[in-house]
């Protein structure tokens, strides 16, 4: 495994694991005891992670950038043991994570607390049905969803995409990926590590994506994987063919947003490739991999221009479930997945739990989509107002119950917009004043400079525009929730400014 | 038309959720802005001044006047 110039190898991976499972065990850590891990991609990730594990507990990743109340907000939620930080992470940000020990009869461990031994407590002995894993997707702070997924399921989707990508012990990885979610975490580091395959990992930041075709060409890279958007940076900041030598790809899969023909022809004709990029489509509920294109088969699009994701992984069965019953072949529904590969569920909360899966037991995804006649799969679209920024899913209640807080607010709303630009969809937040507060035009920029702030203080990120608008402008359900899809379609269609209810920016 | 310092200032003060921005100040360094807030930012100072900017253009910017510089050079021409 290398990344930014060092390597580390399996022994010395094993060494460290062992090291943060005596550190564990020593301070009390109960067999399934769950542990935060705060790591930007790194080096030092793998070890704790493992190391938990190692240890009996469960792994709990968590967003680098998040910020510490939500760190706060899962630890509380899952009633966590113990948060581990990465030695990356700065000072400011370690110190605010300890601090939250203080407060909360969470133990913190640094690096530094791992010291690599193999001395210690007996480890506990596994198995395939313990939980090894808990993946938090965004939710409204009120109701945290972690997907629960054991050992088993872990290794088993692994198995899968193996079987529906071909991989073996000869690809060499490259990835930018966060390693605190699901693609980044399972398909690009977990998989060579179950292989014995070479990986070479880079930090998560946009100076990453224009160094990766680099990276790979340099590495003889064979399997990377991104959303869209990144592919579409690549192809506009790497050299093309002439100079940069990517024969050596196999799969560069695209998945975790929507796939654009566009970006495929585009890429492939930069880089001088035959068919290379892999759609592919997933979710954490079913581990991560639920269907891909085979290697090498050219795209398939159907006459809307959607991009066919292609045949469930052997073991995987997707339907299509419509307004009244199983879908025609070509009838758009919603997807419904089983696998034994899928989640039992969300931690600790049954609500969540119980509408994710049918009466029959599938997992409704929230997406809709279609299977041809050839039964490939195409995604149509989303079926909740999710917002997918970057390849990550946020949950609009995550945004407006942060905006919600401020005192000029009365109501917020949050969408996704793209503007066809190469970063995809943005989150988009559009801010009801109270009115003494929409009278102040003075002060309305400062308005949205704490509204940014707010929002990239939870999540780690910015919006892509905040709007402020006056009251009773959003609108609402007839039992006053927000109706994001009506508040996308008038602010399109231009009609939000022309009814006057934009306050700020006037232009 | 004249694109005052001041008003791009409040642009990027408000898009990156900044307390103060000043003509020097970097944007990565200093403000710690990455690509996407870039692209923000130019996408309001478009919509703002209608003046269109690429994507290599942006990939030069690293500072407050760089930006500044850029568009008043875009103002200019017909």
């Amino acid at each position: 495994m290398r990344f930014e110039g060092r390597s580390q190898t399996y022994g010395g991976l094993w060494r460290d694991i062992e090291g943060v499972a005596t550190a564990l065990l020593e301070r009390g850590l109960h067999p399934g005891g769950r542990v935060v891990l705060v790591y930007p991609n790194g080096l030092d990730f793998f070890a704790a992670f493992f190391g938990v594990q190692r240890a009996g507990g469960v792994s709990v990743p968590v967003f680098p950038d998040s910020g510490v109340e939500r760190v706060a907000d899962i630890a509380k939620h899952c009633g966590a043991t113990a948060v581990i930080t990465s030695a990356l992470l700065s000072e400011a940000r370690s110190g605010e994570i300890r601090g939250l020990g203080a407060s909360s009869g969470l133990i913190s461990l640094s690096a530094a607390d791992c010291a690599t031994t193999t001395a210690g407590p007996d480890r506990p002995t596994l198995d395939p049905d313990q939980l090894a894993y808990l993946q938090y997707t965004s939710g409204s702070t009120g109701n945290p969803k972690g997907v629960q997924l054991t050992h088993g399921d872990l290794i088993t989707n692994i198995d899968q995409m193996i079987s529906g990508f071909e991989i073996t012990n000869d690809d060499i990885f490259v990835s930018w990926l966060p390693v605190s979610h699901d693609m980044g975490l399972i398909l690009m580091t977990m998989t060579p590590l179950l292989l014995g395959a070479r990986m070479i990992l880079m930090p998560t930041s946009v100076g990453s994506i224009r160094r990766w075709m680099k990276t790979i060409a340099e590495h003889r890279g064979t399997f990377t994987a991104a959303p869209d958007f990144a592919y579409r940076i690549a192809l506009r900041t790497a050299p093309d063919h002439r100079a940069l030598d990517l024969s050596c790809l196999r799969v560069a899969l695209n998945a975790a947003e929507p796939v654009r023909a566009g970006t495929i022809a585009d890429f492939e004709s930069h880089f001088g490739l035959g068919p290379t990029i892999v759609p592919a489509y997933g979710l954490a509920e079913a581990t991560v991999g639920v269907a891909g294109r085979r290697p090498h088969s050219p795209v398939k699009t159907d006459h809307r221009g959607l991009v066919s994701v292609g045949q469930p992984f052997p073991g995987v069965e997707v339907e299509i479930r419509g307004e009244s019953g199983p879908a025609g072949t070509g009838e758009i529904g919603e997807i419904v997945v089983r696998s034994p590969a899928a989640t039992t569920g969300y931690y600790r909360n049954p609500g969540a739990t119980a509408t994710l899966f049918e009466a029959e037991g599938g997992i409704r995804t929230g997406d809709m989509g279609y299977l041809d006649r050839d039964g490939d799969l195409f995604i149509a679209g989303r079926k909740k107002s999710i917002i997918i920024q970057a390849g990550r899913t946020i949950a609009p209640q995550e945004i407006e119950e942060t905006v919600d807080k401020l005192d000029f607010v009365r109501r917020s709303a949050a969408i996704g917009i793209d503007r066809g630009g190469p970063e995809g969809e943005q989150a988009w937040v559009f801010v009801e004043l109270r009115p003494a507060d929409a009278a102040r035009s003075e002060s309305h920029g400062d308005m949205v400079v704490e509204v940014v702030r707010a929002v990239r203080n939870r999540l780690g990120r910015r919006p892509g525009r905040v709007y402020l608008l006056c009251s009773r402008a959003i609108p609402l359900t007839h039992n006053s929730k927000v109706q994001h899809f009506r508040l996308r379609r008038d602010y399109l269609a231009g009609t939000l400014r022309d009814d006057g209810r934009i306050v700020y920016p006037e232009h | 038309m004249t694109i005052s310092t001041d008003e791009l200032v409040e642009v990027i003060r408000i898009q990156l959720g900044a307390a103060t921005v000043r003509p020097e100040d970097r944007f990565q360094e200093d403000l710690d802005a990455e690509s996407a807030d870039l692209l923000n930012i130019v996408a309001v100072a478009e919509d703002r001044w209608g003046i269109t900017i690429g994507e290599e253009e942006l990939a030069e910017l690293r500072t407050v006047n760089d930006l500044l510089e850029l568009l008043r050079q875009r103002a200019g021409s017909p």
